[in-house]
C-alpha cells in the first residue's frame, strides 16, 4: 500500500504495542492463550477470527479494560508498561490517554450532545477539577468542533447522541479519539452494527488517520474482505491463539479454512472476494 | 449598572435599619438592660382541651409580657419528646402530666414549682375503667377472670390515668400481668379508647374524668354509650415544671407570673380577661408546689414494684426479701405511714396464691398445622407443574424450586393470619353501620380556621421540600457507594447496611431523636424525613446505577479520565432521569409523611390534625383532611407532569 514516510513516531525504536505471553481466562474458558503480538508505529493491523476467538478480549486487555490472568506476561504501549503479571500498572490512565478506543456499540453518553461527548476525550489531559465541573479549556472546544467537522458530523454537534444513527455515532466516537490526541487507535468491531455505506465511511476514516496522521491502528473485523482492503497486515485468532500473522495478500483459502472452518465464506461481505 | 445596584443596596440597607432600630427612648432603656432573655415553654397536648395551640397562645403572650421575656411555645403530643427536650435544654419550663412530670424531674433535671387547679376548684381528677352501657361486666372481678376473652384498651405508657393508676390499683396488687390476662391489650390515647369502648371495639378501656367531661361537651351521644366500671382514688392536678438550673432571676419572674395570674391585676376587667383565658384552658388559678407534689405517684410506683417483685417467680427467696426491704425503705423515705406499707404488703400476700407459669407458650399446634399445609401445597404445586402432552419438559430442579417458593409463600400467609387478625374481616361488614355513624361526624364541615390550616399545610410542604432536598444531597454519594458496579464490594456492603438502618427506622422515631439536638419544631421533622428518605433514595439510586449500560462508562474510562470523571460523565447522565423521577416520587411521599410528623410536635398541618381528632372536632378534622388531600394531590400531579417530561 502507499505508505507515507513522514510519520510522527514517538519513539522510533520501541514498538507501538507489545504483548508477551498474555493469557486471559473467564472461568475455565481461555479467551487468550499466551499471546505474543507486536505492532510497529504507523502500522494498520486487522484482527480477524470467528466469534469467541479472542479479538475483543485482546483489544480490551491492551487498553487495560480487561485484566490479564495473574502472573501472565507483560503488555507495553510505546515502551511504557500497562500490565505485567496480570496486574494493571500504576498511572494506567496516563497510558490510556495515548490510546483511542472505538467500541462496537459506540459507548457514547446518549443523553449528552455530540459536542460534549467529543469533549469527554480531553478528560485525561485537563485538570481534574475542570473535568468534574465540565469547564473545558477553549482550545479543546475548538479542537472538538474541528474533529466533528473532520469526521463530517459537525452539523449535529448540538444533538443528543441517542438521537443519531449508528454511522453518525461511530464517527463521533472517532472524533472523540481525535480530541484525545491518541497516538494509537484500537477499534473493536467498529463496523459490525453499521450499514455498508456507513461501514465504508468509518473504515476510510480509520485509514485516513493511519495514513495522514500517522496513527497506529489495530482494528478487529468480522468481514475478511474489509480487512484485506483496508489493512496491510492481518492477524487471525482462533480459540485464543494466533494462527496467522502476515501481509493481507498472503491470506489464502487454506488459511481462511483454518481460521473459520469450512463455512469460511460466511465471513465475507462479497463471497467472490475470497478467491 | 453598578451604580444602580449600589443604590438598590443602599435603599435596602436603610429600610432594614429603619425596621430594626427601636425608637430612641426604647433604645436608651434597653441599653441599660440585658438583651431580652428567651424562655422556651413546653405544652403537652395529649390530655388537653380543643384547639390547644390556639387556646394557649394568649396565656403564653401574657407570660411574655408580664415576665419581660420572649416566650417561645413548643407543643408536643408525645410525652417522651417533651421530656427529652427538657433534658437537653431545648425547653426551660413546661406543663406536664403527673407521670411525665415525674420523668422530667428524674431524667431532665426538672423541678415542680407550681400546680394547676380546676376552674371549679376541684383538687384533681380520677382514672376510670370504661365499658359499654350494656356490657355484661358489672364489677372489677368480672373483668379480672383472666380467661383471655377480653379485649383491653390501655393508655399511653407514660399516662398517669391511662396506665399508671390502673396498673398500681388494679393489676399490680393482684399480681396480674394484663397481656397474660386479656385476649388483647392495646395502647391508645384516651380519646381513641373512649371511642373504641363506645363502639364495642374493645370490651374495657382506661380513661379519666377530665376527658369524659370534655366528651360530654363535644360528643354527648358517645358519652351516653359509656359506663364507668371503676373509679380510682384522686389524681392530683398537673404540675408545672422548670429546669433546676434555670437562672434565679428568670425563676423569680416565672414564679411571680404563675402565682399572680388570674389573682391580681391592675383592673377588674383585666382580671376577668385573665380568668377567662385560664377557664378556656380548663384551669383555675395556679398553686405553689414542689417535687413533693409527685410523691403520691412515686408511692404508686413503689407499691406496683413491690407487687411485681412478690409475684416474680424467677426470683430466689433471699433476693426477693432484699429487694422488698429496699422498696419498703424507699416507701418510708417519702413519708408513707406504717399502715400504708402493711396494706401494700397485705394485698401482695393475697395475690401470691395465684401461681401461674410465666414461660412463653410456643404454639406447636399452629406451627405443625402451617408446616403440614406447606407440605401439601408443595406436593400439589409439584404435581401440577409436571409436563403433560406436547411441549418442553421443565427440569425437575426448576419444578422443585418453583413449588417450594409458592409453598413457602402460602405457609407464610397462613402463619401471619392470626397475628394480623385477618379473622376479624367479617367485623368490617357487621360493623359497617358504626363506620357510617363515625363518618357522619365529618359531614359538618367547619371552615372557621381554614386560613390557619392552609398556612400550616404550606409549612408541611416546606418541611417535605427541605427534607427531600437534603436527602437527595446525601443519597447521591451514598447511592453511588452502594452500587456494585461503581464501588468496591466491602464499601457497598457497609453502605447498604447503613442505608438499611436509615430506611427501616420510622420517621417518627428519627424525629424524636432529633428533638434532642434541634428541639421540637419543623426542623426536627425535616431531619427525620431527610434521614429516612436518604435510606430509601440511596437504595433506589443504586438500583438505577446497577441497571445502567456499562458502555458509556467504559467510553469515558478509555479516554484516560479518572474514576470521578467516569461517574460524572458516564454514570450520572445515564441515571439522571430515573433519579429525578425517584426524587420527585419521594417528595410526594414525604408530603404525606410530613403530616404524620405533627405527632411529635414537628409542626405543620399534622399537629393541628391530631389535636382536632383528640378533641373529637370531626368537622374541623374533615376540613383539615380535605386540605391535605387536595394539597397532596396537587403535589402528585405537579411532580407527575415533571416526571413525564423527563422520561
Amino acid at each position: 500500500m502507499n505508505q507515507k514516510s513522514n510519520r510522527q513516531v514517538p519513539d522510533a525504536n520501541a514498538p507501538a504495542l507489545e504483548v508477551q505471553k498474555t493469557s486471559v481466562s473467564f472461568g475455565k474458558f481461555k479467551a487468550l492463550d499466551r499471546i505474543d503480538f507486536k505492532v510497529m508505529p504507523g502500522e494498520m493491523v486487522a484482527l480477524i477470527g470467528a466469534s469467541g476467538s479472542g479479538k475483543s478480549t485482546l483489544l480490551r486487555t491492551i487498553d487495560g479494560l480487561q485484566q490479564a490472568d495473574a502472573g501472565s506476561g507483560r503488555l507495553e504501549v510505546f515502551g511504557r508498561k500497562l500490565q505485567r503479571d496480570g496486574r494493571l500498572a500504576k498511572g494506567l490512565r496516563y497510558r490510556r490517554r495515548d490510546i483511542g478506543f472505538i467500541f462496537q456499540s459506540f459507548n457514547l453518553v446518549g443523553r449528552l450532545n455530540l459536542f460534549s461527548n467529543v469533549l469527554i476525550g480531553c478528560l485525561g489531559r485537563i485538570k481534574t477539577w475542570r473535568g468534574i465541573f465540565g469547564i473545558f479549556p477553549d482550545e479543546d472546544k475548538v479542537r472538538a468542533m474541528a474533529a466533528l467537522e473532520r469526521v463530517g458530523v459537525a452539523e449535529f454537534a448540538g444533538r443528543r447522541a441517542s438521537k443519531l444513527s449508528g454511522g453518525q455515532k461511530q464517527r463521533a466516537a472517532i472524533a472523540r479519539a481525535l480530541v484525545q490526541r491518541a497516538k494509537m487507535v484500537l477499534a473493536d468491531e467498529p463496523i459490525a452494527s453499521l450499514d455498508p455505506v456507513s461501514a465504508r465511511k468509518v473504515m476510510e476514516l480509520l485509514q485516513e488517520l493511519n495514513e495522514r496522521d500517522g496513527l497506529t491502528v489495530v482494528v478487529s473485523l468480522h468481514q475478511v474482505d474489509y480487512a484485506m482492503r483496508y489493512c496491510q497486515r492481518v492477524v487471525a485468532l482462533k480459540a485464543g491463539k494466533i494462527v496467522f500473522d502476515g501481509p493481507a495478500k498472503d491470506l489464502d483459502r487454506k488459511t481462511l479454512i483454518k481460521v473459520y472452518g469450512e463455512e469460511y465464506e460466511d465471513a465475507f461481505w462479497t463471497a467472490e472476494a475470497a478467491e | 449598572m453598578k451604580n444602580r445596584i449600589f443604590i438598590l443596596f443602599a435603599i435596602l440597607f436603610l429600610a432594614l435599619t429603619a425596621v430594626k432600630a427601636p425608637p430612641v427612648q426604647a433604645r436608651e432603656k434597653s441599653a441599660k438592660e440585658k438583651p431580652l432573655p428567651e424562655l422556651n415553654f413546653g405544652v403537652l397536648t395529649t390530655e388537653a382541651s380543643d384547639n390547644l395551640s390556639i387556646l394557649w397562645t394568649p396565656f403564653l403572650e401574657d407570660m411574655g409580657n408580664m415576665t419581660g421575656m420572649k416566650v417561645n411555645a413548643y407543643f408536643s403530643a408525645d410525652y417522651s419528646g417533651l421530656i427529652e427536650a427538657m433534658r437537653f435544654g431545648r425547653i426551660e419550663a413546661s406543663w406536664f402530666s403527673n407521670k411525665s412530670g415525674l420523668e422530667a424531674v428524674r431524667r431532665s433535671n426538672g423541678e415542680v414549682f407550681a400546680k394547676a387547679t380546676y376552674p371549679d376548684g376541684a383538687p384533681g381528677y380520677y382514672s376510670v375503667l370504661l365499658v359499654p352501657t350494656d356490657s355484661p361486666y358489672k364489677t372489677l372481678d368480672d373483668i379480672l377472670k383472666c380467661d383471655k376473652t377480653i379485649d383491653f384498651g390501655m393508655g399511653d405508657p407514660n399516662s398517669t390515668s391511662g396506665t399508671l393508676f390502673p396498673m398500681a390499683y388494679i393489676f399490680a396488687p393482684r399480681g396480674i400481668v394484663p397481656t397474660e390476662c386479656f385476649k388483647n391489650v392495646t395502647n391508645a390515647t384516651h380519646e381513641a379508647n373512649g371511642y373504641a369502648v363506645a363502639n364495642k371495639l374493645v370490651d374495657v378501656a382506661t380513661n379519666n374524668t377530665t376527658n369524659l367531661k370534655r366528651l360530654g361537651r363535644t360528643q354527648p351521644d358517645i358519652l351516653s354509650r359509656l359506663r364507668v366500671l371503676w373509679k380510682s382514688p384522686l389524681i392530683q392536678t398537673d404540675p408545672i415544671v422548670w429546669r433546676k438550673d434555670l437562672d434565679l432571676e428568670v425563676k423569680e419572674k416565672l414564679l411571680y407570673f404563675f402565682m399572680t395570674y388570674g389573682r391580681r391585676a391592675d383592673s377588674p376587667a383585666e382580671l376577668l380577661r385573665q380568668r377567662k383565658i385560664l377557664a378556656e384552658l380548663d384551669f383555675g388559678a395556679f398553686l405553689p408546689a414542689s417535687d413533693a407534689h409527685l410523691d403520691p405517684i412515686i408511692r404508686l410506683e413503689i407499691i406496683r414494684d413491690m407487687a411485681q417483685v412478690r409475684n416474680d417467680f424467677s426470683l430466689k427467696e433471699p433476693d426477693r426479701e432484699a429487694k422488698l426491704a429496699e422498696l419498703r425503705q424507699k416507701l418510708k423515705s417519702i413519708g408513707a405511714s406504717e399502715a400504708e406499707i402493711v396494706k401494700a404488703e397485705g394485698v401482695d400476700a393475697q395475690a401470691r396464691k395465684s401461681s401461674r407459669s410465666h414461660a412463653m407458650a410456643i404454639p406447636w399446634k399452629r406451627m405443625a398445622f402451617t408446616l403440614s399445609i406447606g407440605f401439601v401445597a408443595f406436593g400439589l404445586f409439584f404435581w401440577s407443574s409436571a409436563a403433560r402432552g406436547a411441549g418442553p419438559i421443565k427440569p425437575i430442579r426448576d419444578r422443585v424450586f418453583d413449588s417450594a417458593v409458592w409453598a413457602i409463600f402460602l405457609s407464610l400467609l397462613i402463619w401471619a393470619y392470626v397475628a394480623a387478625e385477618i379473622y376479624k374481616t367479617p367485623d368490617l361488614i357487621n360493623n359497617a353501620d358504626k363506620m357510617g355513624e363515625y363518618a357522619a361526624g365529618f359531614v359538618n364541615l367547619d371552615w372557621k380556621e381554614g386560613w390557619l390550616y392552609l398556612q400550616q399545610m404550606s409549612v408541611t410542604i416546606q418541611i417535605a421540600l427541605w427534607g427531600t432536598f437534603l436527602s437527595i444531597l446525601f443519597a447521591i454519594p451514598f447511592g453511588l457507594l452502594s452500587s456494585r458496579n461503581v464501588a468496591p464490594a466491602p464499601v457497598v456492603f457497609f453502605m447498604r447496611r447503613i442505608m438499611d438502618a436509615f430506611r427501616s427506622i420510622n420517621e417518627l422515631v428519627v424525629g424524636t431523636m432529633f428533638v434532642v439536638t434541634v428541639g421540637l419544631g419543623p426542623f426536627a421533622g425535616v431531619m427525620a424525613l431527610a434521614v429516612h428518605t436518604t435510606g430509601v433514595l440511596a437504595k433506589l439510586f443504586s438500583e438505577a446505577v446497577e441497571a445502567m449500560d456499562p458502555g458509556p462508562v467504559e467510553g469515558v474510562r478509555a479516554t484516560g479520565g479518572r474514576r470521578i470523571h467516569e461517574v460524572i460523565w458516564g454514570v450520572i447522565p445515564q441515571v439522571a432521569p430515573l433519579w429525578t423521577s425517584y426524587a420527585l416520587y419521594r417528595f410526594e411521599t414525604n408530603t404525606r409523611s410530613a403530616t404524620i410528623l405533627g405527632l411529635i410536635g414537628a409542626g405543620g398541618i399534622g399537629q393541628l390534625l391530631f389535636e382536632q381528632i383528640r378533641s373529637f372536632q370531626y368537622g374541623k378534622t374533615a376540613v383539615i383532611l380535605i386540605i391535605i388531600v387536595v394539597a397532596v394531590t396537587m403535589v402528585d400531579m405537579l411532580s407527575q407532569v415533571l416526571r413525564k417530561r423527563l422520561m
